[in-house]
């Protein structure tokens, strides 16, 4: 535990523990005081030697992995009958096995492994198993070992569309997790009793609207992008900038007290979402894995796309929660799954 | 709360051979040593984004060797102790000896807040090894010709080098180099001659 994570929603405090720094945080400072000094004078590679390349630059989420073959990426011939009958660009994740006497999906999910400083993922073995018009997913798009971010109409289109043609957005539905922005009018969801999927099965249906996926600052693998608040070197101490537009740096603390801050905003609908893909229950901070980006053939600067990042990362620091942020229960008349609210997550590492 | 440094578990090990002009080698210290707050001074202006640009900057690329970290007066352990930030009794550029194969660059280093104009070792890139995936050793080859005829209190106890420091280039990005000190151990006298050069093999696992 190292570090500290605090998840807050509005002005309530949700959650602070510290974290634990993984293995890969020594492997960064190792490579970072061996970078080969003529790297410098070499035109092409001298922008290796840029500071940036060894700090955070990324934020990631993921859930234990039984959730992956359970939950909104389930199966089976009745909901790929359902799901391939939308409209492409307004997919709707269904679930099933909700109890009848509540609108709050509470996902399936076991006991994620425990936090070991040894890995270089979230969690191992995460893949989903479906299979859309008899290939399996996972060979198509396999997952990082976290939760994806394949639901976006382009994000479809870019990965799934060349295989699964106009089931891609079933593919996607079974794939997960974050829901369109607002600028295309969110993601349809609904939530169904049992398996069969008919109308009289819904049990509450509503739309979310993603954060992330407004501001394109996740990629397809899930990997939120980090955000510089200001020009570096030009001012100590800078604010922090908007915190919906990715994962924010903040030298709120800054030198003086020898700490800095990371934050951003999960919107309502990306909690929402992604609690019918088995809920969010660790988290980690990532930071470029030089070795690996230059052995696949790209060399920075390294520029960000959610739909092709060159940038390959290294896994930092992580926190594992015992309880899903996702988690919600109906209030009054109101359905859980309907209440989502904004959570800003900030992850402070200290120095000194 | 444990600061990063400590929380990261950086440590290091030091040591120091003697190797006489015969061939012949000599262990005269093996030991832990002290990460100090110049470690986690210079990470943070890295990871803040408020330091240098250059990852170079943020290397540890020099050395400084000492007279007065055990000194008359001076506990065995009291500058062993990550609030230090200088050494006790920094050589000068003059004292690292004029024939040696060191270079020594003079440049205001960053203590307590503010600079000094203090002299180092250059450590060349190619004794800059990393020996596994977060492990980092750095050779420091103090030559025959190095550090001898230090003469500061006229007896030999005042004369000897019993405290060496690594130091971080230039973390702030200063145009010109400000290096700062991010770890040190002293050590017993060794009253430094032409008979023989000294190997300090320190490593440190991040």
């Amino acid at each position: 535990m190292r570090g500290e994570v605090e998840i807050w929603q509005g002005d309530d405090l949700l959650h602070k523990e510290h974290n634990m720094l993984m293995d890969g945080a020594g492997e960064l400072l190792a490579d970072m005081m061996t970078v080969s000094p003529s790297l410098s004078a070499i035109a092409g590679t001298s922008s290796i030697t840029d500071a940036s390349n060894y700090t955070i630059q990324a934020i990631s989420f993921g859930t234990d992995k039984v959730a992956f073959v359970n939950n909104a990426h389930f199966l089976d011939d009745a909901k790929g009958t359902l799901l391939s009958s939308l409209h492409l660009h307004t997919t709707v994740t269904a679930v099933s096995d909700v109890n009848q006497t509540t609108s709050s999906y509470t996902p399936v999910v076991s006991i994620s492994s425990p936090p070991n400083p040894v890995l270089t993922v979230l969690e191992p073995d995460c893949n989903v198993d479906a299979k859309v018009d008899d290939v399996y997913v996972s060979s198509i798009f396999s997952g990082p070992n976290q939760i994806v971010n394949l639901i976006p109409s382009s994000h479809q289109d870019s990965k799934l569309e060349p295989n699964f043609g106009t089931l891609s957005s079933v593919a996607a539905s079974v794939l997960g997790s974050f829901p369109d922005g607002s600028g295309v009018g969110g993601t349809n969801w609904s939530s169904f009793n049992g398996k069969g999927y008919t109308v009289d099965d819904v049990i509450v249906s509503g739309t979310f609207i993603g954060v992330v996926n407004e501001a394109s600052s996740m990629d397809v693998s899930g990997f939120v992008n980090m955000v510089m608040s200001g020009s570096p070197n030009d001012t100590h101490d800078y604010l922090m900038s908007s915190i919906s537009s990715g994962l924010c740096m903040s030298g709120l603390c800054g030198v003086t007290s020898g700490a800095v801050e990371y934050s951003m905003l999960l919107g309502s609908g990306d909690v929402g979402l992604s609690n019918f893909y088995g809920g969010i229950y660790n988290m980690g901070l990532w930071t470029i894995d030089m070795n690996e980006s230059l052995k696949a053939g790209n060399t920075p600067p390294y520029s960000f796309g959610p739909l092709d990042n060159p940038r390959k990362y290294k896994l930092f620091a992580t926190k594992h929660l015992t309880k899903n942020l996702g988690f919600i229960n109906d209030h009054n008349n109101l359905a859980g799954a309907l209440n989502y609210k904004d959570l800003t997550i900030k992850w402070r590492l200290h120095f000194v | 709360m444990k600061n990063f440094t400590e929380e990261l578990g950086i440590n290091g090990h030091l040591t120091i051979i003697k190797k006489f002009t015969d061939g012949q080698e000599e262990v005269v210290f093996d030991d832990h040593n002290i990460i100090v707050s110049g470690m986690g001074v210079g990470l943070t202006y890295m990871f803040t984004g408020s330091g240098s640009n250059s990852v170079l900057d943020y290397q540890i690329d020099r050395f400084q060797l000492g007279v007065s970290g055990r000194a008359t007066g001076v506990a065995t352990d009291i500058l062993e102790v990550s609030s230090t930030y200088q050494l006790s009794g920094a050589l000068t550029a003059a004292e690292y000896g004029t024939g040696s194969n060191l270079f020594i660059d003079t440049r205001p280093q960053i203590i307590n807040s503010t600079t000094v104009n203090s002299a180092a070792a250059l450590i060349p890139a190619n004794k800059r090894t990393k020996i596994a995936d977060s492990s980092v050793r750095y050779t420091l080859v103090v030559d025959e010709e190095a550090c001898n005829g230090i003469d500061r209190h006229g007896d030999d106890f005042h004369n000897s080098i019993n405290e060496v420091g690594l130091l971080m280039k230039n973390p702030t990005g200063s145009s010109v180099d400000a290096p700062i000190l991010v770890a040190y151990r002293s050590f017993s006298n060794i009253a430094k001659t032409s008979d023989f050069s000294l190997i300090f093999r320190w490593t440190l696992n991040f």
